[in-house]
């Protein structure tokens, strides 16, 4: 019994933490991923040719696109808050939270990186 | 029998030599990132990079406490020409990170502090950028240099968005600057008699303004 609820509290938190990503930097998402700010979607293939990594927003510069992703970055992360298709909503929020750390990787601080090799415990 | 007991001591010895050879480079690499701003990692900043990176990378300075001992501005100066006069104008020096920065203190939680992060990481790439360059006199810039000067490029041209009128004036070069302020020692914050020390400043060469596809055009 208390395991599960510890394992809804980390479920809780780590949704709690996907969100946060979206809504803090919501009003200026086109400078921090988009064709707006510094790292346009030419120099970011160009980091991903030189430095390697891994996201969805390779696939497209479209501002569609861009703008479905960080929705549904959204709605992935409040259906793991409330508990609901946990398993397939983890995986979306974590692929999407992935893509949009490698599309600005400057805006990363140590703890981020923990948590998101955490989170792989979470599917073992 | 022996033969067979031959192959698995040495499938044995092989997989130990292997195990013990990914953990010492794993640990060179790990130590080279952890620590501070060295020859090496300021040189060769890729291979390091590829590897540390997504996995094993946290800069909380978690379990090697190294304080910050400086705090840095970002300035920025723009060089505009307008329609009405001949020759272009200087703006003064614009200090857009303090501003920046009493937004985090008032509301840790706001957009600044995604913002801050975004152009302290591309300043301070750039900034590691100018060490390699001036570490000797044939040094060659590296496909990676350029792509940091791209971006380099293109965030002073997107922040100086911010400082002038376009239906008036055309951005002609745009430069940066880093002023750094040494931070009283923790026994010394309170003290009255603390004197700072001077202003250090570096001023970068000015640059054209970046186009977003400027890359695709230079790599075509």
């Amino acid at each position: 019994m208390h395991h599960r609820v510890g394992a809804s509290l980390a479920r809780i938190m780590y949704g709690f933490w996907f969100l946060s990503y979206d809504l803090q930097s919501f009003e200026i998402r086109h400078f921090i991923w988009g064709e707006l700010g510094p790292v346009t979607h030419d120099m970011f293939l160009r980091d991903l040719k030189l430095l390697g990594g891994f996201s969805l927003l390779t696939y497209s510069s479209s501002p569609l696109w861009f703008e479905a992703l960080f929705f549904l970055g959204i709605i992935s992360a409040i259906l793991v808050i409330a508990g609901l298709f946990t398993h397939i909503s983890m995986i979306f929020s974590l692929t999407l939270l992935w893509s949009f750390h490698t599309r600005n990787e400057y805006i990363l601080d140590g703890g981020d990186n923990i948590a998101r090799i955490i989170i792989f415990f979470f599917f073992s | 029998m022996p033969a067979k007991k031959a192959r698995k001591r040495a499938l044995n010895v092989g997989l130990t030599i292997i195990l013990i050879g990914w953990l010492a480079v794993h640990y060179l690499l790990i130590g080279l990132y952890l620590l501070p701003s060295n020859a090496i990692t300021v040189l060769y900043p890729e291979p390091i990079q590829c590897y540390v990176t997504p996995f094993f990378n946290q800069n909380w300075r978690l379990f090697a406490p190294h304080p910050p001992l400086v705090n840095e501005r970002y300035l920025l100066q723009l060089s505009l020409q307008s329609d009405e006069e001949a020759d272009p104008q200087l703006t003064e020096w614009i200090d857009f990170t303090t501003t920046i920065r009493n937004s985090i203190w008032s509301n840790p939680l706001s957009p600044a502090v995604t913002r801050h992060r975004t152009i302290e990481g591309i300043f301070k790439n750039y900034e590691r950028f100018i060490v390699r360059q001036a570490s000797g006199e044939e040094y060659e810039p590296s496909p990676y240099d350029v792509h940091v000067n791209y971006v380099f490029n293109r965030l002073l041209t997107v922040l100086a968005e911010d400082f002038y009128n376009p239906q008036k004036y055309h951005l002609i070069a745009v430069r940066g600057r880093v002023v750094i302020e040494e931070i009283p020692p923790f026994s010394e914050s309170k003290s009255l008699d603390y004197v700072s020390k001077e202003l250090k400043a570096f001023t970068f060469d000015w640059f054209s303004p970046a186009i977003p596809s400027m890359v695709r055009i230079v790599e075509e």
